[in-house]
């Protein structure tokens, strides 16, 4: 009796023991898969800062605030100052979130309390379809519209700061709109129908009750559209002039880090090109920043 | 009857809102097909391209590079995407690892593609040329993998999430396995969610341009094999605008893409609706 | 292949480098078809690219403000014009930046009171190439040296030549392989005078 007890047991052990390996390697390749983005980061982290850092460290911090561009492929020849650049991204890219966010937060209002359900059948696909349109389109838009107005009605190249914003805010668009209206509808109904029990309008709910109350997500969807205006490229190259000069007026042509990165690496030898991935590890802390202020901002609302 | 009248204003900046966002998407498409259309020809989509400096000529090349870097991307990042979302909804139910692999997911979802672009020139480009032949439609469609892969990764997790937990429950208590279970409960009730993620990542396979522009060559040749270098209609269309102005082959290539982005969007639409009331009719 | 002399740098990173001369190519200044300016000297052409002189009316021309057209930094075309034209001096940073031949052409052919510089090859009727210190840029003064503003094309390898590479090499240089750079508007090397 004792002598088959041990072997049954060790049979039925066997056999969940081959069903466990098998779960356990797929357990394991799903596992890898899952890390997958988290290798990526560290991926693109390490070439670009292998590339970029030695640089970053010889030329110090007169890299980010002098203003003198005039790279060449070994070190000692070149000047290397980038802050026309740096300045030309934060405006162009405050520029785009200050015309993109009442107008995309309005939207998202819109969408998330206004709209009827025909109007947003429409309009959900609409705000995807923008997001989908590549940015090369919208430089080519920029290019042959924007850019020839602004050159006919205000004079100058045409290519500058204002048609970098009025490209821009549209690129930001379905970002802020789509993360705020999220959010808008994440705030509990309790909330709603509580104000509206107590007599408030719907517009007075909105403004004081639902807006309030999102307002984190709403926060975070502005500080992501930031990033995402930062980072543009295809559509800012073709549209800003690539003048590295801070602009003295919004007709002004101005240049970006995105754009002037994508400009000069065609040609970039040596200390040039390791000047270029420098300036993607600026941008890559640019990023970084507005991801973690999104992130602070919209766990504040894990309150309720 | 007062409070009320002082609040069509607001009310009506926000219907003007809504309804701005759709003229400017409007305006934008019409713009590009109403140009871009008219030179859309069965010549335009399978001729050669025209000889250098010169304008006009077929986009066919451009079309196969396209084609070419975003099946190598979706080949990577669709099997690594999926993958991910079942281990982070199935298996692990450790908040911290999910907490990681989500927030590197979204991190790389915002790095801006330059960066990516940069990466991929230096990785794939230049360090594993033996293997990718340099600039080629492995090298570009190797680093659009990087961003096609966070987007797909959290629409199949989000697909996931909504499987209701009754299915696994009785999948699991008519004792199939876990793995038998996802795959023949879990993962079709997942699918159309799973496959919107997908399409949303081949959509902005298609649209990127930057990244492509320093990894993929940007030869107009067709491709012979995918270690040539190619270029991706974006990319043609930055460049036949910049190099000679040749609005002709950029209105029409935009157009091709713009109508492939709209097929995207309204495929995408469709699915999620028709999941979404399946699921509630659950 | 290059159209700027290999820098110190490139050489001794890769002191293999071998370069060899296949053409010689005119860097045209162009400016848009309306622009009734149709000569400059060197030193006009060094100020207004430097920013000394920013007005149409200081070289002659009507009351209108220059807008300047750059190509990017490791041009080989920006090259030429900083170190023939400039002397090494400094572009100013008011101008834009176009990232090829065909946009800072088709940027100029756009703007009247615009000024570029594009390979003498690339005009077309579409702007009009200056005339530096009188002389007009034509197959002819390119070739003897009297338009000067000009640089040779290269070709480039890692190590004398071997192969496919020679063999490219060699069938430029031939009659066939000129005559197609001559077509091209580009001088072909025989015809250079001895500079």
């Amino acid at each position: 009796m004792i002598s088959i007890k041990p072997n049954r047991a060790g049979r039925s052990l066997r056999r969940s023991a081959t069903q466990d390996i098998k779960g356990r390697t797929i357990e394991l390749l799903l596992l890898l898969c899952g890390i997958s983005s988290v290798c990526a980061i560290f991926l693109i982290i390490i070439f670009i800062f292998a590339e970029g850092l030695p640089f970053l460290i010889q030329a110090g911090p007169n890299f980010l605030i002098s203003s003198v561009w005039q790279p060449t492929d070994n070190f000692a020849d070149g000047l290397w100052g980038i802050f026309p650049i740096i300045i030309g991204s934060l405006l162009v890219t405050v520029g785009a979130v200050a015309i993109g966010t009442p107008l995309g937060v309005a939207c998202a209002i819109f969408l998330a309390e206004i709209a009827p359900a025909p109007v947003r059948r429409i309009l959900v696909p609409s705000v995807n379809a923008l997001a989908g349109v590549p940015s090369v389109v919208y430089g080519f838009f920029g290019l042959l519209v924007v850019v020839p107005w602004i050159r006919g009605q205000f004079g100058g190249f045409g290519t500058s700061v204002l048609a970098s914003w009025l490209i821009l805010f549209i690129m930001i668009l379905p970002t802020i709109i789509s993360i705020s209206t999220d959010s808008i509808r994440a705030v509990p109904k309790e909330f709603k129908e509580g104000s509206l029990a107590i007599g408030a309008t719907h517009w007075q709910t909105i403004r004081s009750v639902l807006v309030p109350a999102a307002s984190s997500g709403i926060i975070a969807s502005v500080i992501l559209g930031m990033g995402r205006a930062i980072g543009e490229t295809m559509a800012v190259l073709m549209v800003a002039g690539n003048s590295i000069t801070i602009p003295n007026s919004i007709f002004a042509p101005t240049s970006t880090l995105t754009a002037q990165i994508a400009l000069e690496m065609g040609y970039a030898t040596g200390a040039h090109r390791e000047a270029l991935f420098a300036m993607g590890i600026v941008l890559f802390a640019f990023i970084m920043i507005l991801t973690g202020l999104a992130n602070l901002a919209s766990r504040r609302r894990i309150a309720y | 009857m007062e409070a009320k009248r002082r609040e069509l204003v607001p009310l009506a900046l926000l219907w003007g809102a809504g309804i701005a966002t759709l003229v400017i998407l409007i305006v934008i498409l019409a713009y590009i097909l109403a140009n871009g259309l008219p030179v859309i020809s069965w010549h335009f989509l399978t001729g050669e391209p025209a000889l250098w400096g010169q304008t006009g000529g077929g986009i066919y090349s451009t079309i196969v590079a396209t084609l070419a870097v975003t099946s190598i991307s979706l080949l990577v990042a669709a099997p690594l995407s999926v993958g991910g979302a079942i281990y982070l909804n199935e298996y692990t139910k450790e908040t911290s690892l999910r907490m990681v692999i989500r927030q590197a997911a979204e991190i790389l979802a915002g790095i801006p593609s330059i960066i990516v672009g940069l990466f991929g020139f230096l990785f794939f480009v230049i360090y594993l040329a033996p293997f990718t032949g340099g600039w080629s439609m492995i090298s570009g469609g190797l680093t659009l993998a990087f961003m096609v892969l966070p987007i797909s990764l959290r629409t199949s997790e989000e697909a996931l999430k909504t499987v209701p937990a009754e299915l696994r429950e009785g999948s699991l208590g008519l004792g199939a396995t876990k793995w038998q279970s996802i795959t023949t409960v879990v993962l079709p009730t997942a699918l159309p969610g799973i496959i919107t993620g997908l399409i949303l990542g081949v959509g902005r396979a298609v649209g990127e341009t930057a990244a492509i522009l320093l990894t993929a060559g940007g030869s107009l040749n067709l491709i012979q094999s995918l270690r040539d270098p190619g270029r991706p209609m974006t990319l043609n269309i930055y460049n036949v605008l910049t190099e000679y102005r040749d609005t002709t082959t950029a209105y029409g290539t935009a157009a091709v893409l713009v109508i492939a982005i709209l097929a995207i969007t309204l495929i995408t639409d469709l699915l999620m609706n028709s999941y979404t009331k399946k699921l509630k009719g659950l | 292949m290059s159209s700027a002399n290999l820098s110190a740098s490139q050489k001794s990173q890769y002191p293999n480098l071998k370069a060899v001369p296949i053409a010689v190519d005119g860097i045209a200044i162009i400016v848009n078809p309306q622009n009734n300016i149709s000569n400059l000297t060197t030193n006009q052409t060094r100020d207004i690219f430097t920013g000394n002189i920013t007005n149409w009316n200081q070289v002659g021309g009507s009351d209108a403000k220059i807008n300047v057209v750059n190509r990017e930094e490791g041009s080989g075309t920006r090259d030429g014009i900083q170190k023939i034209v400039l002397k090494g001096g400094n572009f100013s940073t008011g101008g834009i930046t176009q990232s090829s031949t065909g946009a800072v052409r088709s940027y100029v052919a756009g703007d009247s009171n615009a000024i570029g510089y594009i390979s003498f090859a690339e005009v077309d009727n579409s702007v009009k190439a200056l005339n530096i210190n009188s002389v007009a840029p034509t197959y002819d003064t390119i070739a003897n040296g009297t338009y000067p503003v000009q640089r040779y094309f290269l070709l480039v390898t890692n190590g004398d030549p071997t192969g496919n590479a020679k063999a490219f090499i060699d069938f430029t240089l031939s009659p066939a392989g000129q005559a197609i750079l001559k077509a091209d508007k580009e001088v072909a090397i025989s015809d250079v005078s001895a500079k």
